[in-house]
């Protein structure tokens, strides 16, 4: 039965070949638009991720709030020692000094970020080394300096390319030596013009005592929402003190709801063509029973029930829209590639998308097509057979 | 066979009321062949279509084989017209993208009978109208004559009790006229397959166990 219902839909729909094509068409390019808008959001998404993997996700940044008005509480070095000690979800902590001064390095002059770390700030930042060493913990006090990629103005690296290690620079009326240059990082953006020393030198030299963050690592898998609580406490109970804490992995569950979000506004907008392609196969449809009049009412004279006429012409609309579904699929691919082509994405194809593809053409086809065949189903026997 | 009382039928054009069956009786028995005859617009095809259940009578009382139709839903008349009644109209009304052979066997679809069976029960048909070398031509690709014989095998293929032809030979020329009204003759000896026949050709009538007018709706003789 559903053979003959097959059957006949598709020699239907190719004795009506200019119709057939251009309801496949309008359908092809609505479906086609749907998986291309869904494709490239997704991709959008996993590429706006790759990006976000590589940062720390079990990174915690810890400063004073700006709800705190006490002028003298701060956070101190002190307190970074003590909160892996104390918060066993923490377990490594950098203690960071952000401040600026002026240098003066062959002639020139300008202020610059300093930025006083200890060792594990190397690793954490992913950062890599053109030349020299970095800050080491055993440095206590030197008066040693790590250069970022771009601290100094373009003339030096140029004139002293591969020879900057070694060379003396004047921070705040000291002499320091530089032992190591950066290469440019992506991540850590602070670290590309800065200067970096170890901060006893800096809390020694430039008499800052009070740390501006503290980064902490956090045992991996650790609920971060408890580990800011956590830490909020910590300082709370010890120096009645308010602390900001924003965890890394907020802001990538953030990026990933955005991604979402912008996934699904796309398909929402894509889904403006399926309705016109879904109301071109429901004209196609409609035209089809009115031609047909005569062959449905010959099929009601020789013994076909209502539902086998409906059942028909439903046939019919589904084959119509999900082979305007495959060739959709197949477009929206094709545009989806091409996107990614343009904006040099790694190309994926989604199997929810063509799922979507898939299904939401079999939903057209079912949603557009029911009027038609309801209608088709409902003719008056003789009237059908009557007209021509 | 078939029992008719009292039928009324009726069109309305708004406000207008259009009769055109005005209080029929009939009686067809198992095995008759009736022909009917009267003039254009005389209600003809009209009681056909309610003898063949695409129509509903306005008003009377029908029985089908001793059961009274208008019991039946939609579905029920569509199973009763596809086992027990086989049509055959003036223009022949084939199937246009199918071929003969599929054509003939259409109605069995409907029964659920196998495609292997279908075919075998259409080819069997189509060699008894003498057309099997022409099984797989699409209508347009066939005789008046040869489309009559295909539509004839499509009512035959069930194996109904009822035969309904409305003016059969109408589109047909003398020569091919008389060879399908013989073949009506033949069905109607030879297995005792029931018959009503409309038709134009008072020598067809006579042809016929029996013959009626109609006029205006009701039967001037019987
Ligand atoms: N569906 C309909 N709606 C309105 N009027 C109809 C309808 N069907 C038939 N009629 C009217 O009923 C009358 C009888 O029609 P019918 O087709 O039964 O005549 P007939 O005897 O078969 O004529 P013919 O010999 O020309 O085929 C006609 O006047 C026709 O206009
Ligand atoms: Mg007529």
């Amino acid at each position: 039965m559903l053979l003959t219902y097959i059957r006949e839909a598709v020699r239907n729909l190719y004795a009506a070949k200019q119709r057939t094509f251009l309801a496949l068409i309008g359908i092809g390019i609505g479906i086609g638009s749907v998986i291309a808008l869904v494709s490239i959001g997704i991709i959008w998404g996993e590429e706006m991720m790759r990006g976000y993997e590589e940062l720390n996700v079990d990174m915690l940044n810890i400063e004073k709030s700006w709800d705190d008005k006490n002028k003298h509480t701060y956070i101190s070095l002190q307190d970074s020692v003590l909160l892996p000690k104390y918060i066993r979800s923490i377990t490594e902590v950098i203690p960071t000094i952000r401040t600026r001064g002026n240098y003066y390095f062959n002639d020139q002059n300008d202020s610059i970020r300093l930025l006083g770390i200890t060792e594990s700030y190397f690793d954490f930042n992913k950062l890599q080394l053109k030349e020299g060493r970095f800050i080491s913990d055993l440095d206590y006090n030197q008066s040693y300096v790590v250069i970022g990629n771009k601290a100094l103005e373009e003339p030096p690296f140029e004139t002293f390319k591969g020879k900057l290690v070694g060379l003396p620079i004047k921070i705040k009326n000291r002499i320091y030596t530089i032992i190591g240059v950066l290469e440019k990082n992506d991540f850590d953006w602070r670290s590309n013009r800065a200067i970096i020393m170890p901060i006893s030198t800096m809390q020694r030299n430039l008499r800052k005592k009070q740390l501006d963050v503290i980064i902490a690592r956090m045992k991996p898998k650790v609920n971060y929402l408890l580990a800011i609580e956590e830490v909020k406490q910590f300082f709370a109970k010890r120096k009645k003190m308010i602390v900001e804490v924003w965890a890394e992995k907020e802001w990538i569950e953030y990026m990933e709801k955005a991604a979402k979000m912008r996934t699904l506004l796309l398909g929402a907008i894509s889904s403006i063509s399926l309705l016109v392609g879904g109301v071109g196969i429901m004209n196609v449809m409609l035209t089809s029973v009115m031609e047909r009049r005569r062959e449905i009412g010959i099929l009601r004279a020789i013994g076909a029930r209502q539902r086998d006429i409906r059942r028909q012409f439903l046939t019919e609309a589904i084959i119509l829209s999900l082979t305007g579904g495959a060739l959709g699929i197949g477009l929206g691919i094709f545009a989806s590639y091409l996107v990614c082509w343009f904006n040099e994405w790694q190309f994926l194809i989604s199997n929810f998308a063509i799922l979507l593809g898939v299904g939401v053409s079999s939903i057209v086809g079912i949603f557009f097509g029911f009027y038609p065949a309801y209608k088709a189903a409902k003719l008056n026997p003789i009237t059908a057979l009557r007209s021509d | 066979m078939l029992k008719i009382r009292k039928l009324y039928k009726s069109y309305t054009f708004g406000s207008t009321i259009v009769p055109v069956l005005r209080g029929i009786d009939l009686d067809v028995q198992t095995g008759d062949l009736l022909a009917i005859m009267g003039t254009s617009g005389s209600g003809k095809s009209t009681l056909m279509n309610i003898i063949g259940l695409l129509d509903k009578p306005t008003r009377g009382q029908y029985w089908l084989e001793h059961k009274e139709i208008i019991r039946y839903n939609d579905d029920e008349l569509a199973a009763i017209r596809n086992q027990k009644i086989g049509f055959v109209f003036q223009s022949f009304y084939l199937l246009p993208r199918f071929s003969a052979v599929e054509n003939v066997g259409y109605p069995l679809i409907y029964r659920g009978i196998s495609q292997k069976e279908i075919h075998s029960r259409s080819m069997i048909m189509l060699e008894k109208m003498g057309i099997a070398d022409r099984a797989k031509h699409r209508p347009n690709e066939l005789s008046g004559g040869q489309q009559q014989r295909v539509a004839i095998a499509r009512a035959l293929v069930g194996k109904p009790s009822l035969i309904l032809a409305d003016e059969p030979t109408g589109a047909l020329d003398t020569h091919v006229s008389k060879e399908i009204i013989d073949l009506f003759l033949d069905l109607n000896q030879q297995e005792g397959i029931t018959i009503v026949l409309i038709t134009h050709d008072p020598k067809v009538a006579k042809q016929c166990k029996h013959h009626i007018t109609m006029e205006d709706g009701v039967f001037s003789c019987y």
